[in-house]
């Protein structure tokens, strides 16, 4: 199961149920004896806060995947990159080798 | 047309059709992470999205349960959180300090990473407009006195304050049954 539905800790005050005692301690009190009411509008907006926070959501789901994928062509170009350094440095050196090689076998007196 | 020529053109096509769908693709890619960029508070633009929707919870010095909604670190190393609320009025309020300090507490208590003593209100108003309003977060002490105020006001062992506005009232579930509800 996915940590972030767990139930939370018995006893454990939420950041959002802390809020309300900046709103209003009395209804903090009486939320806890009858339960949470909510009016027709707070409950409209509720759905609407729930609304936003799924966009808000899926636009940073966006944006991470964006940047991980940035990410990974600048890695694999840079790895592109030492690939090609790295076999253009192999041609130089076995085509010097081959060359030195094919003078060396080279019959004596016979020209380039 | 020989050959040789046909496959030629066939390359250079291929080629082609190769190259327009990797900038599309980059396009894409980068569209979305603008977008994103675009709507955090300007001090956050080349800040690091570190945590999304996460819940952290702390049993010490107060049990706390907290869900952020976004925190981001700034290159300093700065862990700066973001809170999203719809309103039909774009300002912060006493509540969201007590919220994002709460926030503060359980994510520096979890991880040990060091918590910025600001955070950020991003209000979206039903026009669809979303503002981001620099809210300062209160002590590690006072949010602890908070829970344990609270609970005392729970238990009945100190009465409740009455509300910061009486526009709170106004707005209330309870205002039927409450026997503090102002201008009584």
């Amino acid at each position: 199961m996915n940590r972030k539905h767990l139930p939370r800790p018995q006893d454990a005050v939420s950041a959002s149920e802390l809020a309300e005692m900046g709103v209003c301690e009395r209804r903090v009190l009486l939320a806890q004896r009858h339960g949470h009411w909510r009016t027709t509008a707070q409950q409209r907006a509720m759905r609407r806060g729930l609304d936003a926070h799924a966009r808000f959501h899926r636009d940073g789901l966006a944006a991470r995947e964006a940047s991980g994928r940035r990410r990974r062509w600048i890695s694999l170009t840079s790895w592109g990159r030492w690939v090609l350094d790295i076999c253009s440095r192999l041609a130089w050196t076995l085509s010097k080798l081959f060359v030195g090689t094919a003078d060396r076998l080279r019959p004596p007196g016979e020209g380039p | 047309m020989t050959a040789t020529s046909c496959a030629a053109w066939a390359l250079i096509t291929l080629a082609f059709a190769l190259g327009t769908a990797a900038v599309l693709w980059c396009r894409r890619v980068a569209l979305a992470d603008c977008a994103e960029r675009a709507g955090r508070p300007r001090d956050l633009t080349d800040a690091e999205l570190i945590y999304m929707e996460k819940r952290f919870d702390v049993t010490e010095p107060v049990r706390l349960s907290t869900r952020l909604d976004r925190a981001y670190r700034k290159r300093s190393g700065l862990v700066v959180l973001v809170e999203l609320k719809t309103r039909a009025v774009s300002r912060a309020f006493a509540s969201d300090e007590i919220q994002l300090s709460a926030q503060k507490l359980a994510l520096e208590r979890t991880t040990r990473q060091v918590v910025a003593n600001h955070g950020y209100v991003i209000v979206q108003t039903p026009d669809g407009v979303r503002e981001a309003h620099r809210v300062q977060l209160i002590s590690e002490e006072a949010v602890v006195a908070l829970v344990r105020r609270r609970a005392a006001i729970v238990a009945g062992l100190i009465s409740p304050r009455p509300a910061a506005s009486a526009k709170v009232c106004g707005t209330c579930a309870y205002q039927t049954i409450c026997p503090y509800r102002r201008g009584r």
